[in-house]
Order: structure tokens, then C-alpha cells, then sequence
């Protein structure tokens, strides 16, 4: 039974060297993938994080065409004659 | 007479031992467990009802030329329905949490401790009569602490084929009894103001991140460590199908249809291996002792690293997150969830949770790779 536990002591101190080395090894590899993705974003990763943001503005509402290819000004525009409009409700 | 005697002879009465009516009884109570406790149905269901067909007088379930018999020698014994689970698994796991947070990946390493730990319980049960376990069988029983039924029925059914039936019921049922094992666990080993850390919000992970890191994993393994590439291969092939996102067809069948049909011929299996002759031992007793323990160990030692950790670190880290580095996918993860909310009902730890958690089903696939090359 000694050798037995001799040798499950090796495994213990194998087995957890290993899976640490390994796991954090992964780690270096995971940042390594975030570090590549921020250096070079895809396209879709821009147009995907837009969407994730409106979506959470609209309360979960799913944007709508129109909703991700709204230019700024036209946003502007719309906002001013909202404003304008409630200003003259209340007046 | 002699037709009357026929006749009593082909029915089960007379053929009946008590073994095997136990062994009906146990096959009762896994129905009761999962259908009325609703402790892991899925798995419980399809093993209670193998135990309930292979037990029967005559019935040759599990004989050669049984439809048991095959299930179990296509299936398990070439461990390729717990591969093909770990497919559907892969392909059901969302690994944003992990990447947003690897360092968690170092929960999900120091709860396999559990299992390298439990070797040394299983060989000193040599030392009381009756109980005669190998390295072999040691490492068996020990992955139960990886709370990975697939994982633990792979291994099982490599090192230590005539355990796996109480190999495979004390994963499982440890596994459903995730919420009684672990919060007293968890409570113990932290202070209150622990309990209540807050963490910070996670980053989004882009898409592209998550493609790339099921190749990463898989080139890491295959590098680094063969002998976990079955598990891991699969997982991250799984997984690939998910995040790609061209290929939704297969990426629905692998985490649906797939993953339901071999979950039935798996729990079917594995109850084939439920008969009186090799469950009814005091061996049995040892594995559902020793697998409380290695899954106990497990959880405290994700917790520690987690309190470490959190000591080391500039972010803050909620120590109770470590408990989830058992793997036991989600519901580890929803138990650290509970517990958070407990102790400050405005602390939501799930998504912090599930990056240790995923790291755990990495971590325990590793640790069966390890053992595999040095025990196997």
C-alpha cells in the first residue's frame, strides 16, 4: 500500500502541475486572442456591437433596419422636433 | 403436471434471486429520485429503467445477443457515446464569460484537486477488508470529483470497466445534490464580507474571439496533451459549431437531437451495468463514499483559490465563484448565484460563475487526459 500511495502522491503532484500549466497557458492564449481581436476587428464585430447597444437601449426591442442605418444628424433632427413638439404641448 | 411445470418454470417467479430483486428496487428508487425528486431525470430515467430490463430472470438484456449488451459494447466500451455527449455539451456552452475573465480558468484548475486528492482515500480504503482498488480503479472513482458525468463514465469505462456502473450513479446523483453539498461547503470557508464582493461588469467578447477559441484550446491539447484530445477534441468541435454560426443545422442537432438520442442509449448502457453481481458489494459503498469526498475537496478548494485570488488581486473576486470551478454545468454556477443573492441581494454572481464553471469541464477533461497517460 505504501508504493501505492507513493504513487498516487506523483499523480497528485503531476496530475495538478499539469492542469495548472495548462489552464494558464490558456489564459496567456485567450488574451493573446483578445490582444489580435482588438488589433484587427472584423467588420461584423463593429456592426454586431452597434446592434448589442441599441438593443439594450430599445428595453430588448429587435432594431429594425431602419433603426441600425439611422445617420446621426437624421437622429438629431428627429430628437429637436420631438423636443419642439412636447415644448408646444406644454405651452 | 409436466405442462403446468413448463409452464411455471418459463415465467421470472421461480428463476428470481435476491440480487436481483435489490437490484429492481434500486432501479425503482433512481425512477423515484429523477421523476418525482427530480434529481438529473434526464440520466436517471433511462439508468433506473436499464437496471429494471437487465435484471430480469430470462430477459438476456445484458447477455450476448441482448439489446443491452450491444448498447453497452458499441457505445460505452468504446467510450463513444460519452465523446458524443461532450459534442452536444460543447455545443450548448457559451464560453464569453471565460474569455471576458480567463484568469478564472484557475478556479476551474484548483477545484480538480478534489480528484488527485481522492486517489489517496481510495487506496487507504485497501487497508479494510473486502476492498481491493488498483491505481486504476482509484483514478476511476476519483474523476467523480471532476462533477462530469461524461467525463467520469469515459474514464470509467477505460481504467475501470466493472466499477462503472457506481462510477456513473455516484456522479449523477453528486451532481443533483450540487445544492446540499456545496453551500455549507462554501459557508465554512468564507466570512460574510466575503460573501458579499461585489464583481465587476464583464467585457463584451466579440465574435470573432469566440471562434478562435475552441482552435486555441484544441491546439493547445493536441500539443500539449493527447491523451485529453477525444474529451477536449470534441468539446471544442462542439463548440466551434455553436460560434461559427454558418452551420446552425448541425450546431442544433448536436446540442439537441444528437445529444437526446445518445443520452438514452448512454443512461441505458449504464444501467446494464446496475446487476447484483457487480453493484452489490461493499466496493460500491467505498465509491459513493469516496466520490462525496473528492467532490466536497473539490468545492473547498475552488473556493480557497478563489479567497487567494481575491487577496492578490487589484479587481475583486467573490470567493464564492471558486465553488463553482467544480464544472457541474449550469447548476454549480446557480448554486453560487443563490448563495450571492443570500448574503447581498443586489450581488447577481451568475455570469461571474459560469466562467469557473466552463474552466472546470476544461479542467476536469485534463485532469482525465492526465490520468489516462499516466495510469491508463
Amino acid at each position: 500500500m505504501a508504493e501505492q500511495l507513493t504513487e498516487a502522491g506523483m499523480l497528485l503532484a503531476v496530475g495538478m502541475s499539469v492542469v495548472f500549466a495548462f489552464l494558464t497557458l490558456l489564459i496567456g492564449g485567450i488574451k493573446g486572442i483578445a490582444w489580435y481581436c482588438k488589433m484587427f476587428p472584423s467588420p461584423e464585430d463593429t456592426t454586431s456591437s452597434a446592434n448589442n447597444s441599441n438593443t439594450h437601449k430599445n428595453n430588448n426591442i429587435a432594431p429594425t433596419p431602419a433603426q441600425a442605418t439611422v445617420s446621426p444628424q437624421i437622429k438629431a433632427a428627429i430628437q429637436t422636433a420631438v423636443n419642439l413638439h412636447r415644448h408646444k404641448l406644454h405651452s | 403436471m409436466d405442462k403446468f411445470l413448463t409452464l411455471w418454470n418459463s415465467t421470472s417467479i421461480p428463476h428470481f434471486e435476491s440480487g436481483q430483486i435489490i437490484m429492481m428496487i434500486v432501479g425503482c428508487i433512481l425512477l423515484y429520485l429523477a421523476i418525482v425528486r427530480k434529481f438529473e431525470p434526464l440520466l436517471l430515467i433511462p439508468i433506473g429503467f436499464g437496471a429494471l430490463l437487465t435484471n430480469i430472470p430470462l430477459a438476456g438484456f445484458s447477455e450476448v445477443g441482448g439489446l443491452l449488451h450491444y448498447i453497452y459494447y458499441i457505445g460505452i466500451d468504446t467510450g463513444v457515446f460519452p465523446l458524443l455527449i461532450f459534442m452536444g455539451v460543447g455545443a450548448m456552452t457559451d464560453f464569453g464569460a471565460l474569455i471576458a475573465n480567463p484568469r478564472m480558468l484557475l478556479l476551474g484548475a484548483a477545484a480538480q484537486f478534489g480528484i488527485f486528492a481522492t486517489l489517496f482515500g481510495a487506496i487507504l480504503l485497501n487497508g479494510i477488508p473486502g476492498f481491493e482498488f488498483t491505481l486504476q480503479d482509484a483514478s476511476a472513482i476519483a474523476i467523480i470529483g471532476g462533477a462530469d458525468g461524461p467525463t467520469a463514465i469515459f474514464l470509467a469505462s477505460k481504467l475501470a470497466p466493472e466499477l462503472l456502473g457506481a462510477i456513473a450513479v455516484a456522479a449523477y446523483s453528486y451532481m443533483a445534490l450540487v445544492p446540499i453539498i456545496q453551500p455549507p461547503i462554501m459557508n465554512a470557508l468564507t466570512s460574510p464580507e466575503e460573501r458579499k464582493i461585489q464583481m465587476g461588469q464583464l467585457r463584451e467578447v466579440s465574435k470573432k474571439e469566440k471562434i478562435l477559441f475552441p482552435l486555441a484550446v484544441l491546439g493547445a491539447t493536441l500539443i500539449f496533451l493527447p491523451s485529453a484530445s477525444p474529451l477536449v477534441g470534441m468539446f471544442c468541435f462542439g463548440n466551434l459549431l455553436k460560434e461559427c454560426g454558418v452551420v446552425d443545422r448541425l450546431s442544433n442537432t448536436a446540442q439537441n437531437e444528437l445529444i437526446n438520442i445518445v443520452t438514452i442509449f448512454l443512461g441505458l448502457g449504464v444501467g446494464s451495468k446496475l446487476s447484483a453481481e457487480s453493484f452489490l458489494n461493499v466496493e460500491t459503498l467505498g465509491i459513493l463514499a469516496l466520490g462525496a469526498v473528492a467532490f466536497s475537496i473539490g468545492t473547498a478548494a475552488g473556493v480557497l483559490m478563489a479567497k487567494l485570488m481575491n487577496k492578490l488581486s487589484k479587481e475583486n473576486i467573490n470567493p464564492l465563484v471558486g465553488a463553482a470551478g467544480v464544472s457541474a454545468v449550469p447548476m454549480a454556477a446557480r448554486v453560487v448565484n443563490k448563495v450571492g443573492l443570500e448574503n447581498n441581494p443586489h450581488n447577481f454572481l451568475l455570469m461571474h460563475a459560469m466562467g469557473p464553471n466552463v474552466a472546470g469541464v476544461l479542467g476536469s477533461a485534463v485532469a482525465a487526459g492526465i490520468l489516462l497517460a499516466l495510469v491508463g
